[in-house]
C-alpha cells in the first residue's frame, strides 16, 4: 500500500520548520561566511537564551490551552527586584530567589484568575502585563537601577569551556522542560488539558491545578529571565523586555506549538527560538536596517507557519 | 437477585427547574438496562449524578454493590467501578490511542510515565476488542467508530462493574453497531452491567433486557423488553399514543427540479455519482458512514472541490465554486453536525434564524432587531420550536429544538430544494415526528427534499425513492415499492456487483 509514501510526507511536514532552519543557516553562511564563526555562534546562543527560556515557559501555557501576555513585564519587574538586591550587599542567591518568587507570584495570580476565575487568558494576562509593568516602574521610581555588583555582572558575561553561561542556563532549562513535558505524568496531563479539557476533567485530572501550574512555570521562568537580564544589561530597567512575550509566543508557534492547545514538541520550540534569533542576527550581520528586519521577521513567521499548516492539511 | 446499582428517590433542582423529581433506577449485574425518555426527561442529569458531576438534592440514596455510594467526580466514580462513555465523544484527538486509554491514570515507573508498559497494555486491550489499530496511532486519524471503541476499551480497562453508554450508536454505522453489540454481549457475560441510553427503538429491543422510562424529570416505570413493545414504550415516553412513527404526507410529484450528474470530488471521496429529485419528492440517500454521502452533498454545495460533474437547478446549469453560488439558486443544505456547521451556539434563536436570509431582516439597508424578531417568531411558531423566547441562547435549547432552528434558518431563505444530512440524529421521538411532518409539508408545497440518514427504517418511512451509496459510488436506486431493509443493506455493503 501507500503507507510508506504517507509516512514520508508526514515526516516532511513534521520536520518542515527544521528544514527551513537548515536552509536559512546555509543561505546566511553563503552570503556571509562569518555567520558560522564560533564568535557569532556564541552571540546567537546568547541572544537566544532569554527568549528561549521564556519560550519554554510559554510552551507549557500554550499546550495546556492558555496564553500569557505578561511574561515581558514580569521579566522587567523581577529584573528590578534583582537589581535592587544585586548591589553586592547580599549573596547572589538572594536576588535570584526573590526574582523567581516574584515571577512565580505573577504566574500564580494569572493562573488563578484564568482557571478559577474563568477569565479568558488573553484578558487576564493583558491586565497583569499592564499592572506588573506598573509595579516595575513604581519600585524603580521609573528610573534605571544602577550599581550592580561585579559578581552579578559576571554571571551573564562569563563562559564555561568557551560556551556563554547564558547558553548553559538555556540548555539546563531546555533539558528540564523537555523532560517534564515528555516523560512525566504531569507533562502528559498538560497535553491532555489542552487537547480537550472536558475529556481531561472527565478522566479525573485536576484541570484547574494543571492550568494554574502552567502559568506558574511561565512566571517562574520569567522571574529567572529577569535575574539574567539585569546581569546581562548591567542595570535594572523598568522598561526592559518590552514585547518579549511576543517573541516567546512566536518561537512556540513557529516551532509547531498549536495555539489551540494540546500540540507541540520541545524540540520544535528550540528550533523556533533559534530560527527567530538567526533571522535577527543574520540580517544584522548582513547590515540590513532594523526597520527592514522587522518586516522580514514578520513575513518569515507568517510564511513558515502558513507553509507548515498547508502541508499538514494536505496530509489529511 | 441483588442489584449492583440502586438509585432511590433521586432529585435534582437547578435554579428555577426541577430536573429530577424523586426518580429511581435499579440495575442488576450482567444486564443491559435501557434508559429512555425524550430530551429533557432527566436521563443525562441522572447519569451525571451517578458520575459525580452533579450532586443530588438531599434525601436521595445511591447504593453500589450494596454499599452506600458517594462520589464527587468522575475519577472517584471510575475508581469505585462506574464508567461512562459520553454522548459527545471525549477523545483527545491529538493524542495517541494508548495515551487516551490511560489519560488520568497513567502507568508509572519511578514516578514517570511508563510509555512501554502503556503501549504493551494498550496492545493487549485492543487485540481483545478485535479492533485493528496501532496503539501509537493518533486519534485524529481514526474513524468515529474506532474512537468509540477506544472509549469502551478505556471503560473496560478500569474494571468497571457498571458502564453507562450515552447514545453510543449516534455516530456509527449499522455494521459497527453489530460490532458494538458484540462487545456489550461479552461484557454481559463477565457480569458487567450496562446502562444504555438511546433513542433508537430497534437497538433497545435488540440488546437491552430491561427498560426504565422517565418523562419530564419523573420516573414512569420499568419493564422488560419481552413484555413491552414499541408502541407501549413510546406511550410511556411521550405520555400519549403516537400511532405512526414515520408519518408520510401525500404530495404531488412534479417535474425534475434538481440534478447532479457524474459528480466526482477532487479528493476522490465521491466517484461518478448522479442523483436527481423532482418537485414534491423526498429522495433518501442511504449507505454506511464513510460511503461518501455527506461528501457528495457537501461537494454539490460547493464546500469541497469537484473535479467533475454538472449541476442543474430547475433545468439551468449552475457553476458552483462556493456555497453562495448554489444558495442563490434556491438550494439549502442542513449539515450533519449542527453544532459545528449549523449554529452559532452562543447567538440567540433570532440571530441564528436570520443568519442565511439576512436580507429579510433589513430595514432601510440596516439590520433591524424588530424585524428579525418578527420573522423568527413566525418560524418559531411554524416549527414548534420550544424556547422561552427568540432571545434565548441556542446552546441552552435541546438537540431537537436546535435542529429546528437550523431548519428554520434555511426555510427563511425560501429554498426549493432542501438537502438534510442526518436531520434527526440524537433527537427524541416527538421532535423527530415534528421534523418528518415538516418535511412532508415542504414537499406538499412543491419543494424537493433530499435526506441523508443512517437509519434505514427512517429512510424507508419517509422517502419516495432511495439512492444507496457504497465506497464513494452509487450502488443502486430503489423506488418506494422496492424498499426493503435487506436490499438497502446489500446495496450499502455493495455485495451485489
Amino acid at each position: 500500500m501507500n503507507t510508506n509514501k504517507k509516512n514520508f510526507s508526514a515526516i516532511v511536514s513534521d520536520y518542515f520548520i527544521f528544514v527551513v532552519f537548515i536552509l536559512l543557516v546555509i543561505v546566511l553562511t553563503i552570503l556571509k561566511p562569518s555567520f558560522i564563526s564560533p564568535r557569532n555562534l556564541g552571540n546567537i546562543l546568547k541572544q537566544a537564551s532569554i527568549n528561549g527560556i521564556l519560550a519554554f515557559g510559554m510552551m507549557f501555557v500554550i499546550i495546556s490551552g492558555g496564553f500569557d501576555m505578561s511574561v515581558g513585564s514580569t521579566v522587567a519587574f523581577a529584573g528590578i527586584l534583582a537589581a535592587l538586591l544585586g548591589n553586592g550587599n547580599y549573596p547572589l542567591i538572594l536576588p535570584l530567589i526573590v526574582a523567581m518568587i516574584a515571577g512565580l507570584g505573577v504566574g500564580i495570580v494569572n493562573g488563578v484568575g484564568i482557571a478559577v476565575g474563568d477569565l479568558p487568558p488573553f484578558i487576564m494576562t493583558l491586565g497583569s502585563m499592564t499592572a506588573v509593568r506598573g509595579l516595575a516602574l513604581l519600585i524603580s521610581n521609573g528610573k534605571p537601577i544602577t550599581g550592580i555588583s561585579e559578581g552579578y555582572r559576571n554571571i551573564a558575561a562569563s563562559s564555561f569551556l568557551g560556551i556563554p553561561m547564558l547558553a548553559i542556563f538555556l540548555l539546563i532549562v531546555i533539558v528540564i522542560c523537555s523532560f517534564v513535558a515528555t516523560k512525566t505524568v504531569y507533562g502528559r496531563r498538560v497535553y491532555a488539558c489542552g487537547g480537550n479539557i472536558q475529556a481531561a476533567r472527565v478522566a479525573g485530572i485536576n484541570t484547574t491545578l494543571i492550568r494554574i501550574s502552567t502559568f506558574a512555570i511561565a512566571g517562574l521562568l520569567a522571574g529567572f529571565c529577569g535575574f539574567l537580564m539585569t546581569s546581562r544589561v548591567t542595570i535594572g530597567q523598568p522598561t526592559a523586555a518590552e514585547s518579549y512575550e511576543m517573541d516567546a509566543i512566536t518561537a512556540c508557534v513557529v516551532g509547531g506549538v498549536s495555539m489551540s492547545g494540546g500540540v507541540g514538541k520541545p524540540w520544535g520550540v528550540i528550533i523556533g527560538t533559534l530560527l527567530i534569533t538567526i533571522i535577527a542576527n543574520g540580517l544584522d550581520i548582513l547590515g540590513v536596517s532594523a526597520h527592514w528586519q522587522k518586516i522580514v521577521k514578520g513575513l518569515i513567521i507568517v510564511l513558515a507557519v502558513l507553509i507548515d499548516v498547508k502541508g499538514k492539511s494536505k496530509k489529511d | 437477585m441483588d442489584y449492583i446499582l440502586e438509585m432511590n428517590n433521586i432529585s435534582k433542582t437547578f435554579p428555577g427547574v426541577k430536573a429530577l423529581d424523586g426518580v429511581q433506577l435499579k440495575v442488576k449485574p450482567g444486564e443491559v438496562h435501557a434508559l429512555m425518555g425524550e430530551n429533557g426527561a432527566g436521563k443525562s442529569t441522572l447519569m451525571k449524578i451517578l458520575m459525580g458531576i452533579y450532586t443530588m438534592d438531599e434525601g436521595g440514596e445511591i447504593r453500589f454493590n450494596g454499599q452506600p455510594y458517594h462520589v464527587h467526580n468522575p475519577k472517584e466514580a471510575m475508581d469505585t467501578g462506574v464508567a461512562m462513555i459520553h454522548q459527545e465523544l471525549n477523545p483527545i484527538l491529538d493524542m495517541t490511542v494508548y495515551e487516551n486509554i490511560f489519560v488520568g491514570r497513567e502507568i508509572r515507573k519511578y514516578g514517570l510515565v511508563d510509555k512501554k508498559a502503556e503501549i504493551e497494555e494498550a496492545k493487549k486491550l485492543i487485540a481483545d476488542s478485535g479492533l485493528h489499530v496501532s496503539p501509537t496511532e493518533t486519534l485524529r486519524n481514526l474513524t468515529v467508530a474506532q474512537c468509540q471503541l477506544i472509549e469502551i476499551i478505556k471503560a473496560i480497562s478500569v474494571n468497571a462493574k457498571v458502564i453507562v453508554m450515552d447514545e453510543p450508536t449516534a455516530a456509527i454505522t449499522d455494521r459497527e453497531v453489530e460490532l458494538l453489540f458484540g462487545h456489550i454481549r461479552k461484557l454481559k457475560e463477565k457480569g458487567v452491567a450496562i446502562i444504555y441510553i438511546s433513542h433508537r427503538m430497534d437497538e433497545i429491543f435488540a440488546i437491552c433486557d430491561n427498560v426504565t422510562v422517565y418523562r419530564d424529570g419523573q420516573y414512569i416505570g420499568t419493564g422488560t423488553t419481552q413484555e413491552l413493545d414499541e408502541a407501549a414504550l413510546i406511550k410511556m415516553m411521550v405520555g400519549r399514543e403516537i400511532t405512526d412513527v414515520f408519518p408520510k404526507l401525500e404530495a404531488e410529484i412534479g417535474e425534475t427540479i434538481f440534478e447532479a450528474k457524474h459528480i466526482v470530488r477532487a479528493d476522490n471521496k465521491v466517484r461518478d455519482v448522479s442523483i436527481s429529485v423532482r418537485r414534491g419528492e423526498i429522495l433518501g440517500i442511504g449507505g454506511l458512514v464513510g460511503a461518501g454521502r455527506s461528501e457528495l452533498v457537501e461537494g454539490i454545495f460547493g464546500m469541497h472541490k469537484l473535479s467533475g460533474g454538472e449541476i442543474y437547478v430547475k433545468g439551468k446549469k449552475i457553476r458552483v465554486s462556493s456555497p453562495r453560488d448554489i444558495i442563490k439558486e434556491g438550494v439549502a443544505l442542513i449539515t450533519e453536525d449542527r453544532k459545528v456547521t449549523g449554529l452559532n451556539l452562543s447567538g440567540t434563536v433570532n440571530d441564528n434564524i436570520s443568519m442565511v436570509a439576512i436580507r429579510k431582516t433589513l430595514s432601510g439597508g440596516l439590520y433591524s432587531k424588530t424585524k428579525a424578531r418578527q420573522v423568527s417568531s413566525e418560524y418559531i411558531g411554524k416549527l414548534k420550536i420550544k424556547t422561552p423566547s427568540g432571545d434565548q441562547i441556542v446552546n441552552n435549547l435541546s438537540g431537537g429544538n436546535q435542529q429546528k432552528v437550523v431548519i428554520a434558518k434555511w426555510l427563511l431563505n425560501d429554498p426549493d430544494i432542501i438537502i438534510m444530512d442526518e436531520p434527526t440524529r440524537g433527537i427524541d421521538v416527538g421532535a423527530k415526528r415534528d421534523i418528518y411532518l415538516l418535511i412532508g409539508s415542504l414537499v406538499q408545497e412543491g419543494k424537493a427534499v433530499i435526506i441523508i440518514s443512517s437509519e434505514i427504517p427512517e429512510l424507508m418511512g419517509v422517502c419516495d425513492r432511495i439512492a444507496v451509496m457504497a465506497e464513494g459510488h452509487l450502488s443502486g436506486e430503489l423506488d418506494r415499492s422496492q424498499f426493503s431493509q435487506e436490499t438497502i443493506m446489500t446495496l450499502a455493503s455493495d455485495i451485489a456487483v
